[in-house]
């Protein structure tokens, strides 16, 4: 039975590996030293008052909110539609089309990003943030798509069944039944194609320059040749932010499971 | 019924712009690999013919492959874990699994690059309580490279090992034990062996993935842990080379469809010999 204790132990401590580097940036940003030091000797906002008074910080969070932005519409507009395609349609190749929308997860992202630059580059849509919201786009879709595709196989037909036979038009149902019951998905995976983009670093990587710099960029260049201590601060809101916008995303699944068909 | 016929217009337009923006951009430059523009090898044979490459070849699929070693040894414990518990605890456990698989790569790599430095909390323990002299080099080396994606991938080996655990049946390992096992043959002799594509399933994945990793090793490694994605990154960015940094990609996608390939058939070979044991509670 000492095997019982000495197993949790081991687990916890496996825990605490996992959960601990995420928290110690916390504290870390409101250090008052020179550099950044875990624990903070004593606490400040000087780095804080560094973000908010930098004009390039802000720039670049600005940057990464609008081509989130636009990424989730873009995505959502081409991903949901193609959801329905793939579950209620009836056609040759949709299973290949269901392995086909997975491939920009499962591929080498440097060669998919190293690709795309290649195609841009002459095209002058490198330092643009059209080209990053196409980019992220590319990454975007599975995210929507393979969670919306699997809450439609999961549908009670039967709502809109009856819809129809109350005399309500396909598109009439469509909007009043089926799309608000689908709300917590539709909701859930537009706020994870927004962190998807949001978060993204290989892309823009490649795709920043000039004005067009986002904020995992900003970082990334922050800590690639010396650490820049307000990295600390950006990356404490990128940390709140992923957190708050998963907890939201479960909060949201669990209120509707009430309406779906178990 | 019409509309079931027409339904599948509905994936053009996703489909449309995979193809162009993602399909064919990766054909075209793969295609630069050897027609550039005019056919030739040279930038295929310069993999094989200079030490350099072919020893970042060796050290990603090394680096990937301890990877797999480490995340198969910490993560198994944890899916365990979740296998025995239930209800609120066992949510409680998944919940801070995924909570730093939520967080950004790139700030989890960072977080890494703080624990670990020269003054960074872990040497500072170590030195306080005098178990080291001098702090211990553990970033910008093999060693950093080694934890931080053996962190980034450990979520995916935990979760690949549950969701074959999970359905195993829970009450296997008490009816060995009334069948005259101890505790730890009855976990070996049952739970062990049906988890076993749980565990293909997950190395598979840590793997492949660790194959194309960029950031993490980048940022936590020394000159010498330069994988094979990082060497892409530097042909075409910096000495705009795309014909070598198209033929270091077609290595590195050759490297997956191999592996991917032995590995498909070791689990083939494992399914076959394995038996499934259905739940009865």
């Amino acid at each position: 039975m000492q095997f019982r204790w000495l197993f949790w132990l081991v687990v916890s401590i496996i825990i605490l590996f996992l959960i601990i580097p995420v928290l110690i940036i916390i504290p870390m940003s409101f250090g008052s030293g020179r550099y950044l030091e875990f624990p903070p000797a004593s606490f400040s906002l000087q780095w804080y008052e560094t973000f908010f008074t930098s004009v390039d910080w802000k720039a670049s969070a600005l940057v990464s909110l609008q081509v989130a932005f636009f990424t989730t519409i873009l995505s959502m507009f081409l991903g949901v539609p193609a959801s329905f395609a793939i579950v209620r349609g009836n056609f040759p190749f949709k299973r290949f089309l269901t392995a086909f929308f997975s491939l920009p997860i499962v591929f080498p992202i440097i060669v998919s990003a190293v690709s795309l630059y290649y195609v841009f580059a002459p095209l002058h849509l490198i330092s643009s943030r059209i080209g990053l919201v196409l980019a992220h786009t590319i990454l975007a879709l599975p995210v929507v798509i393979l969670p919306v595709a699997g809450a439609l196989r999961r549908f009670d037909r039967y709502l809109e069944w009856q819809a129809l036979n109350l005399g309500a038009s396909r598109i009439r149902t469509l909007v009043t039944v089926t799309l608000p019951l689908l709300r917590p998905v539709l909701f859930t995976v537009g706020l994870f194609a927004f962190i998807t983009s949001f978060d993204e670093i290989i892309f823009a990587i490649f795709f920043s320059g000039g004005s067009t710099v986002t904020l995992p960029k900003k970082i990334w260049e922050g800590l690639r040749f010396e650490i820049q201590p307000t990295v600390a601060v950006v990356a404490t809101f990128m940390i709140v932010f992923s957190t708050a916008v998963m907890v939201s995303a479960i909060i949201m699944n669990r209120r509707f499971r009430f309406l779906r068909n178990s | 019924m019409k509309i079931r016929d027409r339904i599948w217009f509905g994936v053009l337009p996703a489909f449309l712009f995979l193809t162009f923006f993602f399909l064919l951009p990766i054909a075209s430059f793969i295609r630069r690999s050897i027609f550039d523009p005019d056919f030739t090898l040279q930038h295929l044979l310069r993999i094989v013919n200079e030490p350099v490459y072919v020893n970042v070849l060796w050290i990603t699929f090394k680096i990937a492959g301890i990877v797999t070693i480490l995340t198969l040894i910490l993560g198994y414990p944890l899916a365990y874990a979740l296998y025995k518990t239930s209800g609120k605890l066992k949510w409680l456990i998944l919940g801070l699994v995924l909570l730093p698989f939520w967080t950004s790569l790139l700030v989890r790599t960072f977080a890494f690059m703080m624990l670990l430095q020269r003054n960074g909390i872990i040497n500072n323990i170590l030195t306080s309580l005098g178990l080291v002299q001098t702090p211990l080099q553990m970033v910008y080396n093999l060693t950093g490279v080694l934890v931080g994606m053996t962190y980034m991938l450990l979520p995916y080996m935990i979760l690949s090992v549950y969701s074959v655990m999970d359905r195993i049946d829970p009450t296997i390992e008490k009816i060995a034990e009334g069948l005259g096992a101890g505790r730890m043959k009855a976990f070996i002799s049952t739970v062990l062996p049906l988890s076993l594509p749980g565990i293909l399933v997950g190395s598979s994945l840590v793997f492949l993935l660790g194959i194309g990793f960029f950031v993490t090793p980048t940022l936590l490694g020394g000159r010498t842990e330069q994988m094979l994605s990082m060497v892409i990154e530097t042909q075409v960015n910096e000495l705009l080379n795309w014909g070598f940094g198209a033929s270091l990609s077609v290595m590195l996608l050759a490297g997956l469809l191999l592996f991917g390939a032995v590995l498909s058939l070791i689990a083939l070979l494992v399914a076959r010999r394995t038996v499934h044991a259905p739940k009865f509670t």
